[in-house]
């Protein structure tokens, strides 16, 4: 099972918000679409969908062409990022409506529903309407009505965005084990990227309607190819150097390292993290930010320096890594 | 807090006073109502409800014809108005805006100063003394404000919830019977109250398209009964009658009160 | 859009609104009486010369403009203060608002009819009482001078609900922390109601005034049941004396061209309102 996006795109009032995207996901990956607000990385999950037309590409789910197929017959099973829960039907009657329009038997309807809030692990909240269940139990009425269709393709919409952070770290092994364990494609939306880093096998980096970079968390977290890439992925946000020669150098916080000699560097503020401590400095080469083991003492006069092999350099010309 | 209650004391006897009235009155024999604040001799009769109901037509015939007025005017404004607001909210910004300016000017026109009009399409297309035809002309009445309470119902309801049930495989009748209809059935109620007691009240259209005595709608009928002449009023008849005639409607704002508020208002303000 | 949606309610719509404004236009331009046989022929604009020249017709003009000013000024007043009591906490809120709506649910006419027995001389209990304490009847309805005040206070009591019902719904939009930002400031409770209250109170006030001022303009039923226009045409109003041209004198000719005029009337009042509204707002926030 795959899903096949062949260079699609959609313009909206004299723009492309999503401009000649081709990527692939695979049978039991799960791929992450990250950026910031406004990337076209929701519109992108609308058109897999169906939910909004294409204006240029195709789309294959399962090698089955499906560009011009009404959502319901694209067999997918989707999480919005309010849940779209009807909120006059209670629980097992969300679950069972699809079944119901779909033609399924009433002993069928009540089989699967009870066996999918059984894993789900709500059948004390079945009677319950929408409005009195809490946020995270919401998030799983919405699990369980995309799981119980047995779709093709998972499309989950920021499913986490709602949820405090403590609930959204106890969610994610949860998610792993019902959805991104199973053979099904998934296709999962964030402009969180500790989430997309935990959840997917893949990251696809989007701004501005186009893809950036497509590869492991790892993998874009080392070896970013744009300027964009590296301003996003990582925190806290990578180090820029004054262009010289046309070229930028990156260098990560994490990569920077005091020395008894080197750059010279004035203090100017410390944040305590914990389990590290993030420091700005004022430099020749300007602001910079470096994050140090909490226990590395601070020198009164500081130098820095950092490896080679650490910086990133990029071509100011069109943001593209450049690779020696 | 004595002083609100002072304030709620007030408002509800200012509210309900003139109708009291009207009820001490309806329980009052002849010379109670000529004398209404000396207690002396007989005072409290029933004469006034029985003389109602026993007159031909008996009372209870214009409650009838009010509500079948009501009710038709009720159903034929909502199987109109849904559909309309739903394509409305489904149609861009601009067209949204050009048809709430025109139904907002249209409601806000003063109605009685078409009943010329009406009356002669009336004649023409031979629709007197007929309560269902009498509920064409306000269904038509009302559409402008029920489409704009009913769109601004539409406009509320969030897009995810009709995309998931697309994503379901409802198609358009599925989808209005299982989620928008349900869904807008509190702006449906309010809508469908206040067009109720607009037909309900409705008085010059009335008036000028029914003349068969059995045939009255309760505001012509009471105002018949009342007669023309300060002087010749049978007051007590008629404030029984008005008793009879507004419970109904005290019933239905009872039953409704909250939705009115939330239900009348969104549509109107946001247009 | 799907128009075949839209379709059936527009029709009804323009049938009801539409044709009646362009066919009073056209009757406006004929005779159509018992002279003419209640045949409509042309008389080319000699009602519209005759509307002019009609004492009766401007007297109503100016009363039923005195009504609507008088009446809608009240009626907003004392809207505000129902909305504002009944936009407290109160035990029973539930019934006390269905209590403070119903006079506007109740018809017009029936309870003009109700009004017209309070302002009754002698037997009404106003009068009854101000006999009872040795005072002489006031008899409001038949006093050419009293009687427009009888009619305002009939119509206040029927649609000051109807405006607290819309502006209730406002004051439910603003948001507490408003009120307990601006009392950190350190301003007090009546400075709130017009610092805050009003202002963003504003679009549901000139909404309610709007369907006021029109209906009030267009009043019928409560006259018309309550006085009959009386005493001696002194509370005739535009549409009362379209009505009587075309009921009792079957005079359809004129009767449209009185409507047709209400309409321009109206349509000028509107204007000049909003015009004068939205200068003293730029004067206001300057």
């Amino acid at each position: 099972m795959t899903v096949d996006l062949k260079h699609i795109g959609k313009f909206i009032n004299g723009d492309w918000v999503v401009e000649d995207l081709t990527l692939t996901v695979n049978s039991g990956e799960c791929l992450a679409i990250l950026g910031p607000s406004g990337c076209g990385k929701s519109t992108t999950l609308r058109l897999v969908a169906g939910l909004e037309q294409t204006d240029s590409g195709q789309i294959f789910i399962n090698n089955r062409e499906v560009t011009n197929v009404a959502p319901a017959d694209r067999r997918i099973g989707m999480v919005f990022q309010s849940y779209a829960l009807f909120p006059h039907l209670s629980v097992s009657s969300n679950l069972k409506l699809g079944l119901k329009i779909r033609g399924k038997s009433a002993k069928e309807q009540v089989k699967k529903v009870s066996y999918i809030l059984s894993i789900m692990q709500i059948e004390h909240l079945a009677e319950r309407l929408p409005s009195e269940l809490s946020g995270g139990q919401r998030q799983r009425v919405a699990l369980a009505r995309a799981l119980i269709r047995d779709p093709d393709v998972y499309l989950l919409d920021e499913p986490m965005s709602n949820l405090d952070a403590q609930l959204r770290e106890e969610l994610r092994p949860e998610l792993k084990r019902l959805i991104l364990d199973r053979d099904q494609p998934v296709l999962y939306v964030t402009h969180d990227q500790y989430e997309a880093m935990a959840i997917a096998d893949r990251i696809a980096l989007l701004n501005k309607g186009k893809l950036q970079q497509i590869g492991t968390p790892e993998d874009l977290y080392k070896n970013p190819k744009t300027i964009f890439a590296a301003g996003f992925i990582g925190r806290p946000q990578i180090n820029f150097l004054p262009e010289i020669n046309g070229m930028i150098k990156a260098i990560r916080p994490e990569n920077i390292i005091f020395k008894s000699e080197g750059l010279a560097c004035k203090i100017q503020s410390r944040e305590w993290l914990g389990t590290h401590q993030l420091l700005y400095l004022e430099s020749n080469l300007g602001a910079l930010r470096i994050l140090l083991n909490s226990e590395t003492s601070i020198p009164e006069r500081a130098f820095i320096s950092w490896n080679k092999s650490d910086e990133h350099i990029f071509s100011s010309k069109d943001g593209r890594r450049i690779i020696f | 807090m004595k002083r609100l209650n002072i304030y709620i004391l007030i408002l509800l006897i200012w509210s309900l006073l003139p109708f009291l009235w009207q009820l001490v009155t309806s329980f009052s024999t002849t010379e109670a109502i000529l004398e209404p604040f000396s207690f002396t001799g007989n005072h409290w009769t029933l004469d006034n409800y029985s003389q109602l109901l026993t007159a031909n037509p008996p009372f209870w015939q214009y409650l009838i014809n009010s509500t079948i007025v009501g009710c038709s005017s009720t159903f034929i404004t909502l199987v109109l108005a849904i559909p309309a607001a739903y394509s409305l909210s489904k149609s861009n910004t601009k067209t949204q805006s050009l048809f709430k300016i025109i139904f907002l000017a249209t409601a806000l026109f003063p109605y009685v100063l078409l009943f010329l009009a009406l009356l002669e399409l009336a004649r023409y297309f031979d629709l007197g003394n007929n309560l269902f035809a009498l509920a064409l002309p306000y269904a038509g009445l009302s559409l402008p404000i029920a489409i704009l309470l009913l769109l601004s119902a539409f406009n509320d309801l969030p897009k995810d919830i009709e995309e998931a049930a697309k994503i379901e495989g409802m198609n358009l009748v599925q989808l209005l019977r299982w989620i928008l209809i349900p869904l807008i059935a509190p702006a449906t109620a309010s809508t469908a109250l206040i067009i109720f007691i607009f037909s309900w009240n409705e008085y010059p259209i009335a008036l000028t398209w029914i003349s068969q005595s059995d045939k009255l709608t309760l505001p012509v009928a009471i105002a018949r009964i009342a007669g023309s002449s300060v002087y010749s009023v049978p007051y007590g008849a008629y404030a029984a009658a008005t008793v009879l005639g507004s419970i109904p409607l005290i019933l239905l704002v009872l039953i409704f009160q909250k939705g009115i508020v939330s239900g009348l208002t969104q549509g109107a303000v946001k247009g | 859009m799907n128009i075949f949606y839209l379709l059936p309610a527009l029709t009804l719509i323009t049938i009801t609104f539409g044709l009646p404004i362009i066919r009073y236009f056209w009757i406006s331009f004929h005779a159509s009486s018992l002279l003419t046989g209640l045949e409509y022929i042309p008389n080319y604009g000699s009602n519209w010369l005759r509307i002019i020249g009609d004492d009766r017709f401007w007297r109503d003009t100016i009363q039923t403009l005195r009504f609507t000013g008088v009446s809608v000024s009240i009626e907003l007043i004392i809207a505000i203060l129902i909305a504002l009591l009944l936009n407290q906490k109160l035990r029973g809120r539930g019934v006390i608002r269905a209590i403070s709506f119903l006079p506007w649910a109740l018809p017009t006419a029936v309870m003009a009819l109700g009004w017209r027995w309070i302002f009754n001389s002698p037997y009404g209990p106003i009068d009854q009482l101000l006999n009872l304490f040795g005072f002489a009847s006031l008899n409001i309805l038949s006093e050419p001078r009293l009687s427009w005040i009888g009619t305002v206070l009939a119509d206040v009591w029927k649609t000051s609900p109807f405006i607290s019902l819309i502006l209730l719904a406002g004051l439910q939009t603003i948001p507490n922390d408003l009120y307990e930002a601006f009392i950190l400031e350190g301003g007090t409770k009546r400075q709130a109601f017009f610092r805050i209250t009003l202002p963003l109170l504003e679009p549901y006030i000139l909404v309610s005034l709007l369907f006021r001022v029109a209906q009030a303009f267009g009043v019928f039923d409560l006259i018309q049941v309550m006085t009959g226009g009386g005493p001696a045409g002194s509370t005739e109003s535009l549409a009362g004396y379209a009505y009587l041209n075309a009921m009792r004198f079957l005079d359809f000719g004129y009767s449209a061209t009185i409507i047709v005029f209400s309409f321009i009337v109206l349509i000028l009042v509107c204007l000049i309102g909003w015009i004068t509204i939205s200068n003293s707002k730029r004067i206001l926030s300057s």
